[in-house]
């Protein structure tokens, strides 16, 4: 697959949200910001969900939205693998009906024994064969993340969007996943945005960091590079490593 | 200062109990064998019955048909005019019957708005059993359209987003992912609307009338048969509830593939 660059230009202007982002996106990307800096729009807007007020995404020659040439590419067309935050798996479908839901449609449409065939294929890729015959409901955190992985990249998507993918794991299958995400953006070659919290995240993928505040792209840079001069007081204490917690006043409550 | 007393709360919460089951319990006592056997050979039963199930099946289709892609509409518009739509479906639960069996006559009836157009192309509504189709489409599919709106709403939207993103267009994402997850509250909501239109009376006595054959549905055969003798009426409600309960079974039986799935 050719790597195409991802050139998003996008505005929101709405009551109490006002969003201008420009991002030249080549490979792996992570965005990192705090709540309600605008990540999951940002996100939301490259998958053609959400509709911005104005501004230009594409992708190499491929145009997906120009407000002012009145072109905005529906979500189905832009093949892009979106994970959103919680996974978004169908409940009444089984793990590898979720997986091969993306090859019933459009021009990835496969027969029935082709889609089984494929999403087997995938899922075995990251590790979740044994998971096929399950419900998202019988899942772990962990479980459910690969196989929402899986979904989205059975499409072999151009564009990989992972929302906040590990936000919703305990500490055990955080570092399992991180391991398993990191190797899979390294093989990647198309763009891919990572949207994160958390700056160990940052630290695996080994890409560069696009900082999200207030609707603007504060910083923009290696991890290094943001640590040694941090733009903003967040940029200060999401890079800060090394700090041990601040002491509380009050000792923490005895449990139950 | 009055304190609520457990004692006096438990009788009243009791009589009104006591007047639901009063009710029922004297329709299913009272009834005897031989009413039974009457109400069967009576010659406005079969028709009534057959009426009643014609027509609330046929208004039960148009509800879905109509009622599905309205609910998709107003479970995801956050509009005036889906705001407004949805203040206006409460509109033929709160008017009486009656009212809304006179504004279809004067909405389709030979001088009405409609009517005058539809007469000049020959077609006359009122007192046909097209007529007892239209006031039970008007006065059950809002308990349809609502509870769709509802089960919808509980389908998270990330899904929708997410099958968008994987090839789905808007309608196959809906076919495919949100109607099966709110497959239980349609059921619901249908089961609802079909017995409201199988005890639909004032309106359709109003714009249909009581035409043995063509308008008499099983109420106003009731209605009919009251008039001279109580027990044969009594054993035309038994058969009138028989039904209601057997169509809600029905129903329900049909969508529990889709709730277990979705559970």
């Amino acid at each position: 697959m050719t790597s195409d660059v991802l050139d998003v230009h996008v505005t929101f202007a709405r009551r109490g949200f006002d969003l201008d982002v420009r991002l030249r996106v080549t490979g792996p990307l992570v965005l990192v910001g705090p709540n309600g800096a605008g990540k999951t729009s940002f996100v939301r807007a490259v998958a053609g969900i959400l509709r911005p007020d104005g501004g230009r995404i594409a992708l190499g020659d491929t145009v997906l939205y120009d407000e002012d040439a009145h072109v905005c590419v529906p979500p189905e067309t832009r093949r892009v693998g979106y994970v959103p935050q919680g996974f978004g798996l169908f409940p009444h479908l089984s793990v590898l009906e979720n997986v091969a839901y993306g090859l019933r449609h459009g021009s990835a449409r496969l027969d029935a024994a082709q889609r089984t065939e494929r999403a087997r294929a995938v899922l075995e890729a990251h590790g979740a064969l044994h998971l096929a015959d399950r419900r998202p409901a019988d899942l772990s955190g962990g479980e459910a993340q690969r196989v929402a992985l899986a979904r989205a990249l059975v499409i072999e998507p151009a564009i990989l969007l992972l929302d906040e993918p590990l936000a919703a794991l305990d500490a055990a299958a955080r570092r399992s996943m991180r391991t398993h995400l990191s190797a899979l953006v390294g093989k990647r070659s198309g763009p891919t945005i990572f949207v994160s919290h958390d700056v160990r995240d940052a630290a695996a993928m080994d890409a560069p960091c696009a900082v999200l505040e207030g609707g603007r792209i504060v910083q923009y840079g290696n991890l290094e590079d943001l640590r040694a001069a941090p733009a903003t007081p967040f940029v200060a204490e999401f890079t800060d490593l090394g700090t041990p917690p601040p002491i509380r006043d009050a000792p923490p409550r005895p449990r139950a | 200062m009055i304190r609520p007393i457990p004692a006096l709360g438990a009788v009243l919460a009791g009589s009104l109990v006591g007047l639901y089951l009063l009710p029922l319990a004297a329709l299913v006592l009272s009834v005897t064998g031989g009413d039974i056997s009457r109400a069967v050979a009576h010659p406005a039963l079969a028709p009534a019955l057959a009426l009643s199930l014609r027509t609330s099946a046929v208004a039960m289709a148009a509800t879905v048909a109509a009622g599905l892609p309205l609910a998709l509409y107003l479970a995801r518009s956050r509009g005036r005019v889906a705001r407004l739509l949805l203040a206006l479906l409460d509109l033929p639960i709160v008017l009486p019957p009656a009212v809304v069996g006179v504004a279809l006559l004067a909405a389709f009836g030979r001088g009405g708005w409609l009517g005058a157009w539809l007469s000049s192309l020959g077609i006359h509504v009122p007192f046909t059993a097209l007529a007892v189709v239209l006031a039970q489409v008007v006065v059950a599919s809002p308990f349809f359209v609502k509870a769709a709106v509802s089960a919808i709403r509980s389908v998270p939207n990330d899904l929708v987003d997410v099958a968008r993103t994987l090839g789905a267009s808007r309608t196959a994402a809906a076919v495919q992912i949100v109607l099966p997850l709110a497959a239980g509250g349609l059921a619901t909501g249908l089961g609802l609307a079909w017995a409201r239109a199988l005890g639909e009376f004032g309106a359709t006595l109003i714009f249909a009338g009581n035409l043995p054959g063509t308008t008499q549905t099983l109420p106003l055969a009731i209605y009919t048969v009251l008039e001279g003798d109580l027990s044969l009426a009594i054993a035309f409600s038994l058969a009138a509830a028989l039904t209601a309960v057997v169509l809600l079974a029905l129903v329900r039986a049909g969508a529990a593939p889709w709730t277990r799935r979705a559970a």
